[in-house]
């Protein structure tokens, strides 16, 4: 259950835990139901700001994957509600799409990268 | 005694504080981050072996004026006090010199960018935080139960105690200050034992919530020797509580009743008391190192190339003293040195360190 965080990169770092968080609960190495460190031993192990932890874990409950709950803390809570969902991640994947197809990449080699991403998030599995 | 005694203390201390450097873990020298890529640089382990030298040379020169000094015969305190003013200045020496060994690898490390060419990164293991590496800390309270018990047998037992109090001991554990008989100073040995034992607790406590320092170059071995480090810190606190505990029971219960114990037990239980505590000392900082560094090997051939730990020297004031604000720890790994030391941004830390002192302070003055 190793999370990694990269000072040379140009996403905040609360942005590359939530990104780091989301792999781990996609390949299964945390499930339903189980909680996340507390803010605060996670922001001392990676020496942060507690705000910055806060921050990542109310991120991911805005995306529907964390429930936040008052004194027993971040839970991994999966809301199912497909359409919306959909739409959620239509809007994040749309620039993306368009950044490809002007550069010239034909659906077909989107679905590659597509079917080898997931592939290789799934098998990041320790 | 006393000579064979206080020279074993001197030369414990100037030994350790000399070879230091090589209990620390290797991307740390004299306090300055090296990255991995600059690990076996010769001028490194140069300037280790050199301040081990210099340190040690210090050391004996120090022991031999003390040993001039002793040749003229002078009476016990002033031999226990030129000892430990010895030992002092040789520290402070030693100190002195980590100062000029410090600035000497920093400035190597700026001019020649060190840095360069490695990614600094932040690495944390969730599954760490499911257990507890420590002790629990109510394990912490079981000698405070003793003390309780010794408080209720005291006040139980108040006519037996004599009209003068103990309030000082000699090596040989035989009382040699004294004060007049009241309630408070009858139990003020107790409640500096109580104080002790608070302060073992809360550091079990604080060390089981410190950080987890992970080495992105060498997750695996890293992690493995973090919860070592925490799980013996927490067996040396446990262990020094309970020597404590027994010791000052023992005086207690030696004031109480004056012929419970033999004079050749009274003669050695200090001596025993001090030769363990050295030992458990030597014990944990050679066995176990600086941050565990020095408990397993590296047999898991987790080496990552490319990337290395963040680079905390400026949080580091004299090398010495951690300031962090964004980090939420109160406990932090010591810099230079096995064991632990405190986030001076925290106002807690504050707490931590004078509250004791002030208590102890109060009750030696109340006496």
């Amino acid at each position: 259950m190793i999370i990694q965080l990269r000072e040379d990169s140009d996403l905040p770092i609360y942005v590359q835990l939530v990104n780091e968080i989301m792999e781990l609960i996609a390949n299964d190495t945390l499930q339903e139901g189980m909680t996340l460190p507390s803010v605060r031993s996670l922001a001392a192990d990676l020496a942060i700001n507690m705000h910055t932890i806060n921050k990542s874990y109310r991120e991911l409950e805005k995306k529907g994957l964390v429930r936040i709950i008052p004194k027993s803390g971040a839970v991994i809570h999966k809301r199912l509600k497909k359409d919306e969902q959909i739409e959620q991640i239509t809007s994040i994947i749309r620039p993306v799409l368009a950044e490809a197809h002007a550069l010239g990449l034909t659906t077909e080699d989107i679905d590659k990268v597509v079917a080898s991403t997931i592939l290789s998030i799934k098998e990041e599995k320790i | 005694m006393t000579i064979t005694l206080a020279i074993c203390m001197f030369l414990f201390s100037v030994i350790l504080q000399s070879f230091t450097p090589y209990l620390l873990k290797d991307s740390l020298v004299f306090g300055v981050t090296i990255p991995e890529s600059h690990l076996s640089d010769k001028r490194l382990a140069q300037a280790k072996k050199h301040f081990t030298l210099f340190s040690l040379c210090i050391g004996a020169i120090i022991f031999i004026v003390l040993f001039i000094l002793f040749s003229q015969k002078p009476n016990e305190d002033t031999f226990m006090i030129s000892s430990i003013i010895g030992m002092v200045v040789s520290l402070l020496l030693s100190q002195s010199l980590f100062f000029v060994f410090r600035s000497r690898i920093a400035r190597l490390k700026e001019e020649e960018n060190w840095r360069d060419g490695l990614t600094e990164v932040r690495v944390v293991d969730l599954s760490l935080r499911q257990q507890n590496a420590t002790l629990p800390t109510w394990s912490f309270f079981t000698p405070v139960l003793i003390t309780m018990g010794l408080l209720v047998y005291t006040w139980m037992q108040y006519d037996l105690l004599p009209e003068q109090i103990p309030t000082h001991w000699g090596i040989n554990g035989q009382p040699d200050a004294f004060t007049t008989k009241s309630p408070f100073s009858a139990i003020s040995m107790l409640l500096i034992l109580l104080i002790i034992q608070g302060m073992m607790a809360v550091s079990n406590y604080n060390i089981e919530r410190a950080a987890y320092k992970l080495n992105p170059a060498q997750k695996m071995t890293s992690r493995d020797a973090q919860i070592g480090f925490k799980k013996y810190s927490s067996w040396f606190l446990l262990f020094t509580v309970l020597a404590v505990t027994i010791l000052l029971s023992f005086l207690h219960l030696s004031m109480i009743h004056s012929n419970l114990f033999n004079s050749t037990v009274t003669l050695i239980s200090p001596i025993v008391f001090i030769a363990l505590i050295f030992i458990a000392t030597a014990l944990y900082s050679i066995k176990v190192g600086q941050s565990g560094s020095r408990l397993s090997p590296s047999t898991f051939g987790d080496k990552v190339e490319g990337v290395t730990t963040i680079d905390e020297d400026q949080y580091w004031k004299l090398g010495l003293f951690y300031f962090n604000k964004e980090d939420p720890s109160l406990f932090v790994e010591k810099r230079f040195g096995v064991g632990w030391s405190i986030n001076f941004s925290r106002p807690l830390a504050y707490v931590i360190i004078f509250l004791p002192l002030v208590l102890i302070l109060a009750i030696a003055f109340l006496l």
